[in-house]
């Protein structure tokens, strides 16, 4: 009797596993999705691969289809728009990127990123890219689908991998999250996206604009950077590894005066480099020093005159000082306009 | 597999330690950052103070505990009072687990069919008896924990520790309240286990709430570390979050998840079953119960009515509210401080 008993409750256990409702071929997955600002509500593009073509004939032929959703409320509401209207269900588990149109964000469509990430359609890992129109991004022409190329744009970057904008970050940001965010801003060239520059957001609100040398700075002096390169007045190639950033805080008057401290192993890369007299190489060195410390200091300085810090500063205020913790707590842009930095360097050679 | 075993209900001191790891650490590491920094405002770092001091009290208590009679009962009052208490707390863990597998691993599916499933595997596990769950707990003890550690180790590397600071920020009130919450969950977790004779096991038993709070210190760390206080404050089950956030190194798991959703799962799963079988027990001494065949009866009986009050729990916020902030709270006091009381007084009655 008992075998039995339990013997029903595995077949029960096996029919409501759930698996059997949802075929893979009846499913499309897309890589990427494109919210756009439409003329009351939502314009919705999802970007996936033709599974079947790649399964039928066994070649690599990664042909990308996208299908539009005008006027949705939602990507909820989107994505029931598309199944009512084919004979497909969608599947967002397989979503890379997300890109979000300039008047989208300029909107701060605070409830959207709530919408997203607490109805769990998409992962927090979700990459966030913005763009002049989402759907032409995701509409162009690349070998893979949009959201696998960009994925690859992201991670392929031997300077600031991993240092990508996440939907998790965009959460974060909406909750009050102390550090601002640097968008990835999308431009077509050939019909093929690229990044042009950087939106930088503080509280959902775009505060700044900046180029890759001045991202690659910004996380240089978080030290988030393992490896950085740069040229010299001489054109000269310099990598710099083994980074290493100290960072303190001080109260003065009541202000935040923040002092970086970089340390790294330098490469220099020139003809003329080699061969040269020991009190030679240490010239240069000084010389790529001074500069390399002149180059932050006028980043720091830009990012004092705007008013923004790309630092992080303001999420670490409270290691190390706690009036100007309090101070600030609930003033973050105010914190961001009073702070002064500086910035030294030491580098030392590569033998 | 259960009924394969041999009912003598004894367990070994190892067993007495992992079944109480295993009951108290998935409650506790999956509810106590928003329980303290959400429902009690510790800010911070702050809830690892919180954490540690509420550990030291339980500690303290079974200490106590060990000391008096090993005889509680006597007072029918007493008795309902647990039976009802076992009730409420087993549904709402049971809506917790239901919540939990619901919104990460099956966002399409009926939560009242994960509930009933659920239900019918605690039935299951609580006809096997302790012995059987100790058995199986050891078993699986470092399946489980293997996994955990590793996950929490390869989660280390994003840790921001300026995010730990400033440290000592939180009002007086506010952390009182925390560690008074802290030492509520943590009560809770392993009051089925140790609710009657600590006295034989005591050693065991504060091993393993020791183990169960340095856990739930790293995981907390980790936590503050990565997700920052403001966040951590409104996310629902920040650990599952993390589990699926990490990156294993090689990239060679990529539902990690999924799987660290099975040590949640059956953490969760274990504390039921031994809050649903001492409530069980409990009302089969009542009435006197040894019949196999009555003994079905009261499983379904007290299955059918947890299922009941999961169910409501679920579906309104007010009363799950009331369970979770008002009821249960208040059956922890009564716990912690008038059985204990009642009993003294019943002793020194005895001892005239």
């Amino acid at each position: 009797m008992k075998k039995i008993i339990v013997l029903v409750v595995v077949i029960i256990l096996f029919n409501v596993a759930g698996c059997s409702q949802k075929k893979m071929e009846n499913s499309t997955y897309p890589m990427a999705i494109g919210i756009d600002k439409g003329k009351d509500d939502l314009d919705i593009t999802f970007g996936f691969p033709i599974l079947e073509e790649k399964a039928d004939n066994g070649t690599d032929n990664k042909a990308v289809r996208t299908k539009s959703i005008i006027g949705a409320k939602d990507i909820y509401d989107a994505i029931r728009n598309y199944e009512r209207n084919t004979d497909k269900s969608i599947d967002c588990g397989h979503v890379k990127v997300l890109v979000i149109g300039k008047d989208m964000m300029e909107e701060v469509k605070n409830d959207l990123w709530e919408d997203i990430l607490k109805s769990g359609i998409l992962a927090r890992n979700v990459l966030i890219f913005e763009a002049d129109n989402a759907k032409d991004i995701i509409e162009c022409e690349t070998d893979t689908s949009v959201g696998e190329y960009l994925e690859g744009v992201i991670e392929s970057d031997v300077y600031a991998a991993n240092t990508c904008v996440t939907l998790g970050n965009m959460f974060e940001q909406q909750h009050g999250g102390r550090k601002n965010v640097m968008i990835p801003y999308l431009k077509l060239n050939d019909k093929i996206p690229y990044i042009c520059s950087y939106s930088v957001l503080r509280n959902m609100r775009t505060v700044d604009i900046i180029d890759s040398k001045e991202q690659l700075m910004a996380l240089l002096l978080d030290g988030r950077l393992k490896k950085y390169s740069f040229y010299t007045a001489d054109d000269t190639l310099v990598r710099l590894s083994d980074i290493k950033v100290k960072r303190n805080i001080q109260n003065k008057s009541g202000k935040a005066f923040e002092k970086f401290d970089i340390s790294a192993t330098a490469q220099i890369f020139s003809e003329l480099y080699f061969n040269k007299a020991a009190s030679e190489l240490k010239k240069i060195n000084e010389r790529t020093q001074v500069q390399l410390r002149d180059e932050l200091n006028e980043e720091l300085d830009r990012e004092e005159d705007v008013g923004v810090d790309l630092t992080g500063s303001f999420s670490k205020v409270g290691a190390f000082d706690r009036e100007l913790w309090k101070k600030y707590i609930n003033a973050q842009e105010k914190y961001e306009k009073d702070k002064r930095s500086i910035c030294s360097v030491k580098l030392y050679l590569n033998e | 597999m259960f009924w394969k075993l041999s009912q003598n209900e004894k367990i070994s001191k190892r067993q007495i330690r992992r079944l109480l790891f295993w009951e108290m650490s998935g409650i506790t590491t999956l509810m106590l950052p928003r329980l303290l920094i959400d429902d009690s405002g510790v800010y911070g770092v702050d809830g690892i103070f919180a954490i540690i001091i509420a550990g030291v009290l339980q500690i303290l208590y079974l200490k106590l505990l060990a000391k008096k009679s090993a005889d509680n009962r006597g007072s029918y009052f007493i008795e309902i009072f647990y039976i009802l208490a076992f009730l409420l707390f087993s549904a709402d863990i049971l809506r917790i687990a239901v919540d939990m597998i619901n919104t990460t691993l099956l966002q399409d599916g009926s939560w009242q069919l994960i509930g009933i499933i659920l239900i019918i595997l605690i039935c299951y596990g609580s006809v096997g008896g302790v012995e059987g769950r100790a058995r199986m707990y050891e078993v699986l003890h470092y399946i489980l924990l293997v996994p955990l550690v590793s996950m929490i180790i390869f989660a280390i590397r994003d840790v921001d520790t300026y995010m730990w600071c400033p440290i000592a920020v939180t009002k007086p009130e506010n952390f009182i309240c925390g560690i008074i919450k802290a030492f509520g969950l943590i009560h809770l977790s392993s009051i089925a286990s140790i609710e009657e004779d600590v006295r034989g096991k005591y050693k065991q038993v504060k091993k393993a709430i020791v183990c169960v709070v340095i856990i739930n210190v790293i995981i907390y760390l980790v936590l503050i570390g990565i997700f920052t206080t403001e966040l951590m404050g409104i996310q629902k089950y920040s650990i599952l979050i993390l589990m699926s956030m990490i990156k294993i190194p090689g990239g060679f798991l990529k539902r990690q998840d999924a799987i660290m959703m099975a040590v949640w799962s059956f953490a969760l799963y274990a504390l039921l079953n031994a809050i649903f079988s001492k409530g069980r027990e409990k009302i089969q001494n009542i009435f006197d119960i040894n019949k196999n065949r009555s003994k079905g009866l009261v499983i379904s009986v007290y299955a059918v009515l947890i299922y009941v009050v999961m169910y409501i729990d679920y579906k309104y916020i007010e009363v799950q509210k009331l369970i979770s902030q008002k009821l249960i709270p208040s059956a922890i006091v009564i716990s912690v401080i008038i059985i204990p009381l009642y009993s003294i007084w019943k002793n020194r009655s005895v001892q005239k």
